[in-house]
């Protein structure tokens, strides 16, 4: 990608498309894991496509195209949280999504148990733990999505293992 | 470390895979919709003045020319014009329509309303329309009052099975073979009952289920023992289904394994009824 001249238009929308065919899949899934399972995902994951064909320079010149998409999903998802919250704090939060009909007693219970997990950490260890142990980012590229220095994830990635672990084990 | 199971209810591939693609491009376009933070200020200066208002983005869309087209949406919608059309990225919106054509464009079909009354509601993943009253056009195909059309299409292992027998000087395409499916069908024979199981079908084909109900009911009751039974009552079942009568889809189904339990699709028709409430 170094020295590669993009221009917006409808080449930028067709590199965008690409990383989209690639990537949007393991992004839906860290946008769930980061938000829940109440979470309209496709629209969260619209919303990171939005921002990626409005800078299709910014993310197809990143070090790490992958990486970049990653911190606009945490971005995002940092958003919906706080949207979510604010709409539980007015009444208007819906109702949780349901479980999938049909599927196996032990897969909805460790999912389940997957989230709770999840759900006891604080943002920042979340991000962390779903985008390194789930999505299989790097520590570098979680570092970059993050924008936080390297040593910073690592020490996250520590206690937040620590903690979801605990947290499996007492269920 | 740790190994998960993710019980979701539907896989990200295909006709949704491609819809939020669309729908990105779409708001790109259009730029972005304001956050939830912009519409409860929006909503607390309208309580602050006595006004009547909502958390919707009617306070900060062009809501008086949509409401003038006959618009009327739900407080999550996002919708706005694009010239004289109408273009609904996602939510439930009305629309009702006294004289001009209006046309209506969502991530998965355009439609055309004139003199008559639709519910839309577009996900992510698709639209269904629900004809209240008046007629709405999609695909050169006219849809009535109390007509549902969804696009894309609720996948199901149950298919209707094709019949790729020519009929005899019907060979055309379009109106002119549909005319000539419409001569043969009162007959008694073999090709009144191919020509009825093929206007069926392509109606079915074509998103216009209460059509493809008519003409596979008509075998049945006119056909019952015919070679095409089975598979007309296949037909029958997902016509209903399509239209949105999933009691009598189901009514259909179970009726479908009492007569044909040999039938080669009879297992998955009974999976199918699964399916449904």
């Amino acid at each position: 990608m170094d020295g590669l001249e993009v221009t917006a238009g409808a080449e930028a929308a067709a590199a965008v498309r690409q990383l989209y065919v690639h990537h949007a899949a393991s992004l839906r899934a860290a946008l769930r894991h980061l938000v829940g399972p109440a979470a309209d995902v496709d629209d969260l994951l619209q919303e990171v496509f939005v921002v990626a064909l409005k800078r299709p320079k910014a993310l197809l010149l990143a070090p790490s195209p992958r990486a970049w998409l990653f911190g606009v999903a945490v971005k995002v998802s940092a958003a919906a949280r706080r949207r979510a919250r604010l709409k539980a704090f007015f009444g208007l939060a819906s109702a949780p999504e349901p479980v999938a009909p049909g599927s196996l007693e032990a897969r909805v219970e460790s999912t389940q148990l997957v989230w709770h997990a999840l759900a006891t950490l604080t943002d920042a260890k979340r991000e962390v733990l779903v985008l390194f142990e789930m999505e299989g980012l790097s520590g570098p590229e979680v570092a970059e999505a993050l924008g936080c220095p390297l040593k910073t994830v690592w020490t996250r990635l520590h206690y937040a293992r620590r903690e979801f672990e605990k947290v499996v084990r007492s269920d | 470390m740790l190994d998960f199971v993710e019980a979701t209810a539907e896989p990200f591939t295909g006709a949704r895979f491609e819809a939020v693609w669309r729908a990105s491009l779409q708001r790109a376009e259009r730029g972005s919709k304001p956050g939830f933070g912009a519409q409860l200020l929006a909503f607390a200066v309208a309580c602050a003045v006595g006004a009547v208002a909502t958390t919707s983005l009617s306070l900060l869309n062009p809501g008086a020319r949509l409401r003038r087209e006959g618009v009327r949406a739900d407080a999550q919608a996002e919708l706005h014009l694009r010239g004289d059309d109408v273009v609904i990225d996602r939510g439930a919106v009305r629309v009702k329509r006294a004289s001009e054509p209006l046309a209506i464009v969502t991530p998965h079909l355009t439609v055309t309303i004139t003199r008559a009354t639709a519910l839309f509601d577009v996900s992510a993943s698709a639209t269904r329309v629900r004809v209240v009253e008046g007629e709405v056009v999609w695909r050169e195909r006219t849809f009535p009052a109390g007509s549902t059309l969804e696009a894309p299409r609720r996948t199901s292992a149950l298919a209707l099975p094709a019949r790729a027998a020519e009929i005899e000087g019907c060979s055309g395409s379009g109106g002119a073979q549909r005319a000539c499916l419409e001569r043969l069908a009162p007959g008694t024979g073999l090709q009144a009952q191919l020509a009825l199981y093929r206007l069926g079908a392509d109606a079915h084909a074509a998103g216009d289920d209460r059509a493809a109900a008519r003409h596979f009911s008509s075998y049945l009751e006119r056909f019952a023992t015919g070679p095409f039974a089975p598979e007309a009552s296949i037909g029958l079942m997902l016509s209903l289904d399509g239209a949105g009568d999933t009691t009598a889809a189901a009514r259909e189904a179970e009726l479908f394994l009492q007569r044909f339990a040999g039938d080669p699709q009879a297992a998955a028709v009974r999976e199918w009824r699964k399916t449904l409430p």
